[in-house]
């Protein structure tokens, strides 16, 4: 407990967000608040990313690589993604990206889904937020929380 | 379970003298009498969820912006370009008919 004090910020509690569903009231996400730069290029307001426990990537929507300035055409599109939901192709973006996570500042990895039909217009994965904060879901209690770690940056 | 008994029960404590009583009028202490009833409050420490149905309910496709106090949308569009730096605060996110869909 005292280690995890040392190693994390105290936890920003944050609540569930509930969304539209077909069939039924709705359905509560864990989506935090991130704000998006790559080189002079900023992304205003922040956007909505959804935390993914169950991805080992973090995702970009191409149409957010693109008006951040990452030719996608020019990258190799790769074969072998594997989703819940199937195959896919992927790109991984050459550079990181600036990300802003609660007046903190990170770079992280992302790759961009070849799909247009995507839910989400950016997921963070296992190889960002998880491994920049410690996280705890409430599912039960309609809150998870973020506890940002002290030893980067 | 619960038992609710019409009188109050004897209460061990001292209850004259030697004891700093709390106004002029002698009363019990903070914890109530046996045998009164008493209000049960259940801290479960439940954080409602910000609900976003009814203001997303008509965006089915495209990009939207919530106002930061998540009560209204700001700006909508076909592409993210529509939307990206057109209002200052807010947050930005894809519309969708149905967002239960998703399995990671």
């Amino acid at each position: 407990m005292s280690a995890d004090k040392q190693l994390y910020e105290s936890p920003i509690k944050i609540p569930y967000r509930k969304l539209p569903q077909l069939l039924g009231k709705g359905i509560d996400w864990p989506l935090i608040d991130i704000g998006l730069k790559y080189k002079t290029k900023t992304i205003a307001p922040k956007m909505l990313a959804l935390v993914d426990s169950g991805a080992s990537d973090s995702i970009l929507d191409p149409q957010i690589a693109k008006y951040l300035g990452f030719d996608l055409d020019k990258l190799p599109k790769i074969p072998g993604g594997t989703s819940a939901s199937g195959k896919y192709f992927y790109r991984i973006l050459p550079e990181p990206v600036e990300m802003e996570i609660y007046g903190r500042k990170f770079t992280g990895s992302f790759i961009v889904i070849d799909s247009p039909d995507q839910m989400w217009s950016c997921i963070l994965g296992h190889n960002s937020i998880f491994r920049l904060s410690k996280i705890t879901f409430n599912t039960h209690k309609k809150y998870f929380e973020v506890g940002l770690r002290c030893d980067i940056n | 379970m619960l038992k609710y008994i019409d009188k109050p029960r004897w209460r061990n404590g001292r209850r004259v003298g030697l004891k700093n009583l709390w106004g002029l009028k002698p009363h019990v202490g903070s914890t109530p009498t046996l045998g009164t009833k008493l209000l049960y409050v259940c801290y479960t420490q439940i954080m409602a969820p910000i609900n976003l149905v009814k203001i997303l309910r008509k965006y089915t496709s495209g990009w939207v912006v919530i106002s930061k106090d998540n009560t209204r949308v700001l700006a909508h569009g076909k592409k993210f370009e529509d939307v990206a730096n057109k209002v200052e605060d807010g947050y930005i996110l894809k519309a969708n008919k149905n967002y239960s869909n998703y399995v990671g």
